[in-house]
């Protein structure tokens, strides 16, 4: 049984899988949010499609250096923005 | 907050953006014309620089008024004369108390029109918060103006915090500029960092603590600055370009003289290295000829977060540690330290900036061939935390204290022994695996190779000498010296070492591929034809690549004859043909693709039927006995 954070990170690691044309069913790799760093406008419409998903909207405080370290972490932040 | 204000010098301010709807915000706008500076009404920030800016402050401050102060000019770039004029307007409004500067003019001689306004700021009380240049080391005005607070990038949790940096640096304080998002044109938004960023959040920073200390001197909020700055707050880049790293000018006696030419008398401190980052280009050459490495490596450190991790070999290695465990560092007396710094992801800084930290608290030497980190490491070295360190600190550099000594064997007669060069047509050759395979096939035979090496890690290669010339470069000595220089290092190399042969090899590309004036001063061809020139060698072994013109080849040779008269041995080619591919419209990008065999021999035949020059692959062992068979034919005449 997944718990509400894991289930999160899997979705979040599914979103940036899609952007890059990554295989999803690989084991999630934080590298891959280097990757999408990478470039300010790709990191930039990676947070806009996970606010779109999960119909939140973080706060520019929120969109910092460790957001870009971990899935989990990420995962994190929405779990608080949704209960809010 | 009854009428302080604070301007935000820049692109202009997008009032209408979401994040600034409920911003009090006023404005003006200078620019510069072909009639002259141009006073204007209008301050819209169609580029969105200014609106990040304004944005950050109105986040941390909500009810305080920004000024908008745009600054453009037809020509596309801001001189220090509008900026002086933005500025000059500012400190005579009566509301104004800090000025944001998220900008700056790089230049060593600054205008002094500028520096007597920020004086005068000062005197009024007005605050200048200017941002520091995003590359270390690159002087940057009014950031450096002791009258201004400068401001550099750091790595901070909570926004709110800065740390100060004591002392009469250019750079005061250390705020948060790493990876955010920001508001930026057309509504729009970006994810960014950068001294720009970290000087809006300081500017908030002390408005709020001016708004609650009203009528606090100029020295008294400096005080209460330092008193209130968060300890051990890491920056993200330091700017001290003053300091020197090296002994003492003095004559040199004979021991000395030696010592110069013997590098590895310098490294007697170090018995069993590690190496972080692994898998940059330089450790790459340390970790294909180990056996020349008079040092035992015993550890190997990368980075956590690769960019290229989908065919990244060395992730393949089993021994390379991407964290930081205190027992890793039990089983090495040096760390050596490459070019973390120039990494794009703050992550990965971050980790060397740990790495080094560890070495330091472990009491660790460290040899870095990077500059930049090597001032760092001496700060850190400084601090209260670490006043215990013992170990030593070295980088390979060249400057004017080297060069007198050196010059004291210009007198000696011209060098006797033969000197091969490794040059090429363009950089990513490999010119320094060329010249170690030389130094091996050569050294099995018995002959006695002295190394002088432009590579900085030829000093842990076994090089008699380096010359570290190229990306980040350690030679403070100036191009038209070097000549005299070099001449006089190959002489003391023979004088010293007595060697069968010298060997060596330039940085980079030899010529510009293009006719480019921005690639020949960008790229380095000017001080590698420099450096031919000191050297003049007596022959050349030349790498090529597969896609080379059978121009700019002839042109390599042209050079060579015109510039050394020297004799062409033969070709290397390099097995990587470098191909573009069009990723979008507007972006193409460059791989290196490896040829098979069967596709290397064909261009290996085809250069060599054009030219009537052997061309071969370095790193195929069949052809050693030829290169020694070539070498030694071709100087036989001097007893090679």
């Amino acid at each position: 049984m997944m718990t509400e954070i894991e289930n999160l990170t899997q979705k979040a690691w599914s979103i940036a899988c899609k952007m890059v044309e990554w295989n999803e069913n690989e084991p999630i790799n934080d590298s891959l949010l280097h990757v999408i760093l990478s470039e300010s406008q790709q990191a930039l419409e990676f947070v806009c499609l996970l606010e779109d998903e999960f119909d939140i909207e973080f706060d520019d405080d929120d969109i910092n250096l460790d957001f870009f370290l971990s899935f989990e972490y990420i995962a994190g932040k929405i779990l608080l923005r949704q209960t809010e | 907050m009854g009428s302080f204000k604070i301007a935000v010098i820049d692109s202009g301010i997008d009032a209408s953006h979401p994040r600034l709807l409920k911003c009090k915000i006023s404005g003006i706008s200078f620019a510069n014309t072909a009639e002259g500076i141009i006073q204007e009404a209008d301050y819209h920030d169609a580029e969105g620089h200014g609106t990040a800016i304004a944005a950050i402050i109105h986040k941390m401050l909500p009810d305080i008024e920004i000024v908008g102060v745009k600054l453009s000019s037809q020509t596309g770039s801001i001189n220090e004369k509008l900026l002086a004029k933005g500025l000059e307007w500012c400190i005579f409004q009566p509301d104004i108390q800090v000025v944001n500067v998220s900008l700056g003019v790089a230049a060593t001689n600054p205008y002094p029109e500028l520096y007597r306004l920020c004086n005068e700021a000062k005197d009024r009380g007005v605050f200048i918060c200017a941002s520091a240049h995003n590359m270390p080391g690159y002087e940057c005005y009014p950031a450096y103006f002791p009258s201004v607070l400068g401001v550099i990038s750091g790595l901070i949790k909570n926004k709110g915090q800065y740390g100060f940096v004591e002392g009469s640096g250019a750079v005061n304080i250390i705020a948060k500029g790493t990876t955010q998002r920001l508001a930026w044109a057309d509504k729009g938004y970006r994810i960014s960092s950068g001294n720009s960023f970290a000087t809006a959040h300081f500017s908030a920073i002390l408005a709020d603590f001016l708004i609650r200390n009203p009528g606090v001197s100029y020295a008294g909020m400096i005080e209460l600055l330092k008193d209130n700055a968060s300890e051990d707050i890491k920056e993200m880049q330091y700017v001290n370009s003053s300091e020197s790293f090296f002994i003492p000018c003095e004559k040199p006696n004979d021991a000395e003289r030696d010592a110069l030419f013997q590098l590895g008398s310098h490294l007697d401190f170090v018995s069993k290295i590690a190496l972080f980052p692994v898998s940059e280009k330089e450790m790459g050459t340390m970790l294909a000829f180990g056996e020349h490495c008079p040092f035992e490596i015993t550890k190997y450190f990368d980075y956590p977060r690769q960019f290229s991790f989908k065919n990244s070999s060395l992730l393949e290695r089993q021994d390379v540690v991407t964290s930081i465990n205190e027992d890793d560092f039990d089983c090495f007396d040096t760390l050596v330290v490459g070019y973390f710094l120039d990494q794009m992801f703050d992550a990965n800084i971050v980790f060397g900036y740990d790495i080094i930290e560890m070495a330091i608290r472990k009491n660790k030497n460290i040899i870095t061939w990077d500059s930049n980190v090597y001032k760092y490491i001496k700060k850190r070295c400084q601090t209260e935390e670490n006043k215990s360190y013992t170990g030593k600190v070295w980088i390979p550099a060249i400057d004017h204290r080297i060069f007198d000594k050196v010059m004291s064997f210009r007198y000696l007669p011209a060098v006797d022994v033969p000197v091969i060069m490794v040059t090429g047509t363009s950089n990513k050759q490999g010119k320094i695996t060329t010249q170690m395979r030389l130094k091996s096939i050569l050294g099995r035979e018995g002959y006695k190779i002295s190394h002088l090496s432009t590579e900085p890690q030829g000093a842990l290669l076994g090089a008699d000498f380096v010359f570290p010339y190229g990306h980040n470069d350690t030679v403070y000595l100036r191009e038209d010296l070097w000549g005299v220089f070099l001449t006089a290092v190959t002489k003391g190399l023979s004088n010293v070492n007595k060697p069968h042969l010298i060997l060596t090899g330039t940085q980079g590309k030899l010529l510009p591929r293009s006719a480019s004036p921005v690639e020949v001063s960008a790229q380095g061809c000017l001080s590698s034809l420099h450096y031919v020139c000191g050297i003049a060698p007596d022959a050349v072994v030349c790498a090529i690549n597969p896609q080379d013109t059978f121009q700019q080849i002839q042109n390599v040779i042209n050079s060579l004859n015109i510039f050394s008269n020297s004799k062409l041995l033969f070709f290397v080619i390099t097995p990587h043909k470098r191909e573009f591919i069009q990723a979008s419209d507007v972006k193409t990008i460059s791989s290196h693709k490896m040829l098979s065999r069967s596709e290397l021999q064909e261009y290996m035949n085809r250069f060599e039927a054009e030219f009537d020059i052997p061309v071969i692959d370095i790193m195929d062992r069949d052809n050693d006995s030829w290169i020694l068979d070539v070498i030694e034919k071709a100087f036989s005449k001097k007893n090679v």
